[in-house]
């Protein structure tokens, strides 16, 4: 066995992967060859000090809670692929024939009743936080704004939001709600905050900037007459698509805006009443 | 009113997939968040990696071909959001002088041929923190193959799978991973003042 050979087996030879006989083979040229030798035994002990430095960590409890928190508001935010009702279509099942059915009576219903859309929340991107409000509704509705963290707890979502948006977001534990989570963004230069309630099906989108960037109307915005309506009053309230409320309001320096599936009075006692 | 048949037998689908990931993808959190941790260095990018490995994992599901090596294919989509989120140009350390501490083990081999007194010789100060840091500066190929091997226990062919390399690789990048990591640690030993050979 020459130098060469010897070091191919080095790392194999550390790791216990040869057979007795390559094994004395090595050995043998160890005895000779004190470059090679040296070359196994540092190897062997770097592995040894690695292993006694580097334990296994386990993977934090409130990681795995946070994934599966995740996943159930990925798939309950109505984020079904594509791909999944193909597969389902194709199982000759019970199933197959419940859903050409289902498909059958939605077609027919849409031809059938006006369609009106439930949720066109499209609007300019303008810096207005109003069309911004509506514009990420939509978005939170088909999945694509899926929370940075997922938590149930106003203070772990509070803790993560706020070093990273830099104001204090307004994340109350409601009586009727179940917060599922937030994320940050920014539009332009300006930090804003996602944050996502559900009541039973419903999505209440809690979108949040800073109060100041909001009045001075750099680049965050609101129309005057809404400004003069949330000085005089203390909120304002839109309803522009069918059962759906769109609500502003202030705490602290904090402007907050949210839309849901529901009426006005539903949403105003959603978010008064806290625990 | 609609009469939402249809979102319906979807949520069944939905629920079913979402059993089936949770049972076969969530119990290999351990092995990717040790990996996320050493890869990124701290336990706040590691878990920003997991979530988001999980949640592409989910996304790309029905194309996991089933019974293949589950953890393999996990392990390929965090090293790809690595990559993606965090890639730094780490280079092979060139100002080392990787023959350094052969010298100083050849002169300390002399004296004592105990390997476990050699090991507390060279390296019995060291603290965790170094070796982490020690293990940070290796090229990321490099620092792959070793955690696998050295803290996960993977197997030569459980590796090669993961980086989907031929074996031969797998152990030579061993050999150099764990050759640039003594280097590093020799020399942090010596920063120290834990060995002196001068």
């Amino acid at each position: 066995m020459d130098c060469r050979e010897a070091l191919e087996l080095v790392t194999p030879a550390v790791d216990g992967y040869l057979d007795c006989g390559v094994e004395s083979q090595l050995q043998e040229h160890f005895e000779k060859c004190p470059a090679c030798r040296s070359e196994f035994e540092l190897e062997r002990i770097t592995k040894r000090v690695f292993k006694l430095h580097m334990s296994r960590v386990p993977a934090p409890q409130a990681l795995a809670e946070r994934v599966r928190a995740q996943l159930s508001a990925g798939t309950l935010a109505g984020s079904v692929p594509q791909f999944e009702i193909k597969k389902f279509l194709f199982q000759p099942t019970w199933r197959t024939f419940a859903t050409a059915a289902g498909a059958i009576a939605v077609l027919l219903l849409i031809v059938l009743i006006p369609y009106k859309p439930q949720h066109s929340h499209a609007r300019p991107i303008d810096g207005n936080i109003i069309n911004q409000t509506y514009n990420n509704f939509g978005e939170v509705l088909k999945g694509t704004i899926v929370p940075g963290i997922s938590s149930e707890d106003p203070a772990q979502v509070k803790s993560y939001m706020d070093p990273k948006v830099g104001f204090r977001t307004h994340v109350p534990l409601l009586k009727h709600g179940r917060l599922v989570g937030g994320m940050q963004a920014h539009y332009n230069d300006e930090n804003v905050a996602h944050i996502i309630y559900r009541q039973n099906d419903n999505v209440i989108y809690l979108y949040q900037a800073r109060l100041q960037s909001v009045m001075d109307g750099h680049t965050l915005r609101l129309p005057d007459s809404v400004k003069r309506e949330i000085l005089r009053t203390g909120s304002y309230f839109e309803r522009q698509c069918a059962g759906c409320t769109l609500m502003l309001w202030t705490v602290d320096s904090t402007m907050c805006c949210a839309i849901a599936d529901m009426g006005q009075p539903e949403l105003v006692a959603f978010f008064k009443e806290t625990e | 009113m609609l009469i939402p048949i249809f979102p319906l037998l979807t949520k069944t689908a939905t629920r079913e997939k979402h059993g089936e990931f949770e049972r076969e993808a969530l119990p290999h959190m351990d092995i990717l968040y040790n990996y996320a941790l050493r890869l990124t260095g701290n336990p706040d990018d590691a878990d920003d990696l997991v979530q988001e490995t999980y949640l592409k994992a989910y996304r790309f599901w029905d194309k996991y071909e089933k019974g293949t090596n589950i953890r393999a294919w996990l392990f390929r989509i965090m090293k790809n959001s690595y990559i993606n989120r965090y890639r730094k140009e780490t280079r092979e350390p060139d100002t080392v002088d990787y023959n350094d501490i052969q010298n100083f083990y050849n002169i300390i081999r002399a004296e004592s041929a105990d390997p476990n007194d050699l090991q507390e010789k060279i390296f019995g100060g060291l603290l965790d923190d170094d070796v982490a840091r020690a293990l940070e500066t290796l090229p990321e190929d490099f620092r792959t193959v070793v955690i696998l091997c050295d803290i996960e226990g993977l197997t030569y062919e459980e590796i090669a799978e993961f980086i989907d390399c031929p074996i031969g690789t797998v152990r030579s990048r061993l050999h150099r991973g764990r050759k640039m990591l003594r280097t590093k640690l020799f020399e942090y030993a010596k920063k120290r003042g834990y060995v002196t050979n001068e």
